[in-house]
């Protein structure tokens, strides 16, 4: 026996009656409605088939629930077909390549790179490959083409691969062929000098200027040149500095707060939708991972980690001030030195005290290599 | 559903339900006269007369039936 349900109407007949023939049928229904000369309701199958027999404008509206939806299909298998197709072509069409464009002008890396995409699987008119593949055939060309490629990536734009690459320029040792003097880099005063070639025009304890000669290439004997050599040398000199520092009394920090909100959100398209953890907030340094990107789905899930920070304002006293501005200057002087270089001496030439900063003025003495080597040119004889 | 269990599970003789819309009977034993004024059914020895204004029997079922439209007032004959 069917006990499916459905939905029937009888059409300009007496509600009354109808009424009256359900009843001495013994035949039970719900959800009946008068509409438009029509009563509507719902009764099984079996009692649908057994009222025809007593109404000729009976008509059967609707099948319901599982068998309503079998009806359905059956009824528009047709276009469902064509629906489920047209998606389905679609769907292999758009993970197809197409296209492959290599971004560089060198024909032969260009060669070279077409070569290992088509070992992989990358070549028009097959399949995409998933985040995951693309990641693992880019490490494996840049590992086995270090010496040539300095960086590589491989993009998908629609049914196109662009591969944009930087080449990499290994530079040729220079070889020196032509001959040097060694020469001041900055105005100083000489305090250590080494001559290991070359002949010292410049002792210690003498003042030189940039540029000046300190250890020449040129051999001479008898006042006249009779050989040229590479000067070489070291020349430790004092130079001199001034720095000038301002410190305001009130000055703000930034601070982690140690807190980390994890934002999740579906990218479409370039656009953002969240699925959890929205936070917005200027105080951040934000963390991007991509945590599904598929070829075959329209979207990709990514993650942001924001690391929050907060304002701090301090203020300080002016004798703090003054202690910070003596330390900044000189952090600003020894970030320029190296291990053997040091300050000698320093001393406060100004302080201008503001009601809101001070600013002072410190001479430095630096103990500094001075010296640097210069090409001679040839002279030109007529 | 809930009002189903409630029943099954508490198994009244019968309850005649007052709603905003209409009147829902449950366990009655036979329904005697309809039309759009007047309804007459009977419940154990008890006859239910219920007056009104444009009443349809909406649901009918074994064991309940329901009564949408103006109910203006019920009459119980033992």
């Amino acid at each position: 026996m069917n006990n499916k349900l459905v939905l029937v109407s009888i059409t300009d007949e007496e509600y009354l009656n109808i009424i009256k023939v359900l009843l001495r049928l013994d035949i039970y229904y719900s959800e009946l409605n008068i509409k438009d000369n029509k009563v509507y309701f719902k009764v099984n199958y079996e009692d649908y088939k057994n009222l025809k027999k007593y109404f000729t404008n009976i008509k059967l509206e609707k099948r319901l629930g599982l068998d309503g939806i079998i009806s359905f299909i059956k009824k528009h298998y047709i276009i469902l077909i064509s629906f489920i197709i047209t998606y389905g072509i679609l769907l292999l069409l758009s993970n197809v390549i197409f296209d492959i464009e290599i971004v560089t002008n060198n024909n032969e890396l260009k060669r070279i790179i077409n070569l290992y995409l088509e070992e992989n699987g990358i070549e028009k008119n097959k399949f995409m490959k998933s985040y995951d593949e693309l990641e693992i055939i880019k490490k494996k060309i840049l590992e086995e083409n270090k010496d040539t490629i300095e960086w590589l990536e491989i993009e998908r734009v629609g049914t196109k691969y662009i591969v944009n690459l930087t080449e990499r320029v290994i530079n040729e040792e220079k070889i020196e062929t032509s001959k040097r003097d060694l020469v001041a880099k900055k105005d100083a005063l000489i305090l250590y000098l080494i001559n290991k070639n070359g002949t010292s025009i410049k002792e210690v304890n003498e003042l030189v200027k940039k540029g000046d000669i300190i250890i020449t290439g040129d051999i001479i004997k008898n006042e006249e040149v009779v050989d040229r050599v590479d000067a070489k040398g070291e020349v430790y000199g004092e130079v001199w500095y001034t720095v000038n520092t301002t410190v305001p009394y009130k000055h703000i920090d930034y601070v982690k707060t140690g807190e980390i909100v994890n934002h999740i959100y579906l990218d479409i398209f370039g656009k953002k939708f969240t699925l959890m953890g929205k936070y917005d907030t200027k105080n951040e340094i934000v963390t991007t991972k991509v945590l599904l990107d598929k070829p075959y789905l329209f979207f990709k899930v990514v993650k942001e980690e924001k690391e929050l920070y907060e304002y701090v304002t301090h203020t300080v006293t002016y004798e703090e001030a003054y202690e910070e501005a003596l330390k900044r200057s000189e952090r600003v002087i020894n970030e320029k030195l190296s291990s053997d270089e040091y300050i000698i001496d320093k001393k406060v030439l100004k302080i201008n005290k503001y009601s809101s900063k001070i600013e002072i003025e410190i001479f430095y003495k630096v103990y500094e290599n001075i010296g640097e080597y210069r090409e001679v040119t040839p002279e030109v004889v007529n | 559903m809930l009002n189903n269990i409630s029943t099954y599970l508490k198994n009244e003789e019968y309850r005649v339900t007052f709603l905003k819309y209409g009147l829902h009977v449950l366990n009655y034993k036979s329904l005697i006269d309809i039309n759009t004024n007047m309804i007459i059914f009977k419940i154990d020895n008890k006859l239910f007369k219920v007056n009104g204004k444009n009443m349809i029997l909406k649901k009918m079922d074994k064991k309940e039936f329901l009564i949408n439209g103006k109910i203006e007032s019920v009459v119980i004959n033992e």
